[in-house]
């Protein structure tokens, strides 16, 4: 746990000094907020590598009435996320990411791989410098296998060993983008398709998920920008046996800011403060905080 | 050159894992069609039984309140629980009586009791220490004891789904746990 937090403390004090350095920088980026998938390859780069870190702390539990309670799981996770994207042609590249994590409770921890995701993203529109208001479309597709140990095939207590979702999800989605003007901004929507989970119970079939995520942000200079959002994320109802679960449907809404540089070719770094389920109507859902601070290096 | 290899690996890893997302879902489309007659219906009784029978729900040798029908009407089943339902712990305990539809007691087989948190979409966990014992003396009636809650929860967050056989005819029915289940 200090070696992780001593880690995250280095890549902070680092990133100032990154910062200052300012080489030419392309002003385009997509969204990047991490709603959909971590690495966002800018149309220069074919290659790139992502080293995240991740602290996640003060969990509380939203019941299906919305109302708060202490949480029974860990109290804290930490989960080192890697990443590799590569350019597939002009326009479509692909990533794949997985995480390590480590879960602590009461001095108890402890550590697994979670999932493992594939993602492609297709630029149907790009951006141009001649006209700043055309903004980037991306159409995206996103497959998690399900890796990680999971709340289904837990063995320990509290939940300590989950580190998965537990079931398969193919997700399509879109993402709009303008980034050619210091003000910068974009939307995406993603429809998580979940496959169908065998479990104790039975044929466990979790609902259709839609994540809908606004970004607004600006880049005083071409090498940084500063974002903030909201995630909001409603799933339908769970299916046991093909009986609609009562009151299983979840929504979550949360609001994060990122800091980043932009240096093309160059490293980078990435900083997201987030909040889970930090406003409106939520329901059976974790709420609590989450940083995380991250290496991106093209290569 | 370095490129290239890169788009090979990149390429080769996403076949494979097209290939392996394929079987995963292939997989589970195929349990998902096995037949599934498990669902399950909570019925009022009360009322419904005394209707049938005209006896008063409760008394000695019949079902008592709060006893359920299975969805397919094989049984009648009726849980009574230890006091003080704790998560973490495999103290906890219940008593399952299991009776015909016409009430009178039925020495029907427990084959499953599982935990389930319908708003949270899991079970619980250590189910293989579960222990059912049937009371010699009354076939009718089983204990389950080191019963384990992997979370807490109020009146009727849990539930647990009992599977059972009777004369031949297997049937599977929910019932509500009404106690709250405390840290």
């Amino acid at each position: 746990m200090r070696r992780f937090l001593l880690l995250h403390l280095l890549l902070l004090l680092l990133l100032p000094g990154l910062l200052l350095r300012s080489p030419e920088a392309q002003a385009c980026s997509s969204c990047g907020s991490g709603g959909a998938d971590p690495v966002v390859l800018n149309p220069s780069e074919s290659q790139k590598f992502y080293l995240g870190l991740s602290h996640q702390w003060g969990f509380r539990e939203v019941d299906a009435k919305g109302e708060e309670r202490r949480s029974y799981g860990p109290k804290s996770k930490d989960l080192v996320e890697l990443a590799f994207a590569q350019r597939l042609s002009p326009a479509l590249f692909g990533s794949l990411v997985i995480d390590y994590a480590r879960n602590e409770r009461d001095g108890q921890t402890a550590s697994g791989w979670g999932d493992c995701s594939a993602n492609l993203r297709y630029t149907i529109l790009q951006p141009s410098m001649l006209d700043p208001l055309l903004p980037q479309i991306q159409l995206l597709l996103n497959h998690r296998l399900a890796i990680g140990r999971s709340i289904f095939d837990a063995k320990k207590e509290h939940y300590l060993d989950v580190f998965g979702a537990g079931y398969a999800e193919t997700a399509p989605g879109i993402d709009v983008w303008w980034g050619m003007l210091p003000l910068v901004g974009g939307a995406s929507f993603i429809y998580g398709i979940p496959s169908a989970k065998e479990i104790d119970s039975g044929s466990l079939k979790m609902g259709h998920v839609q994540k809908g995520i606004v970004t607004v942000g600006y880049m005083p200079n071409p090498s940084f920008k500063v974002l903030t959002g909201v995630v909001s994320e409603r799933r339908q109802g769970t299916e046991l046996d093909g009986q609609l679960q009562p009151d299983s449907d979840r929504r979550s809404n949360d609001v994060f800011l990122t800091v980043e540089t932009l240096r093309v070719e160059q490293d980078n770094l990435r900083f997201i403060l987030s909040r889970k389920a930090a406003w409106g109507e939520v329901k059976n859902t974790t709420r609590g905080w989450s940083t995380t601070l991250a290496w991106m290096r093209a290569l | 050159m370095k490129s290239q290899f890169f788009i090979a690996l990149s390429f080769t890893s996403f076949l494979g894992l097209s290939i392996l997302g394929a079987c995963d879902a292939n997989d589970n489309e195929s349990k998902a069609e096995e037949p599934q007659e498990i669902v399950a219906a909570a019925v009022d009784q009360a009322s419904v039984d005394q209707r049938k029978t005209g006896h008063e729900i409760g008394d000695e040798g019949h079902a008592p309140l709060g006893s359920v029908l299975s969805p397919n009407g094989v049984f009648l089943a009726n849980v009574s629980w230890s006091a003080n339902l704790v998560a973490g712990s495999l103290e906890n305990q219940a008593t399952v009586k299991f009776f015909e539809p016409h009430l009178h007691k039925a020495p029907a087989i427990l084959k499953s009791f599982k935990l389930f948190m319908p708003a949270m979409g899991h079970g619980s966990i250590k189910t293989d220490q579960m222990v059912f014992t049937q009371d010699p003396a009354d076939p009718s009636t089983w204990t389950v004891s080191k019963i384990y809650f992997s979370m807490p929860g109020g009146s009727g967050e849990w539930v647990v789904d009992i599977e059972a056989e009777l004369a031949g005819k297997t049937d599977k029915v929910r019932i509500s746990i009404p106690a709250e289940v405390k840290e």
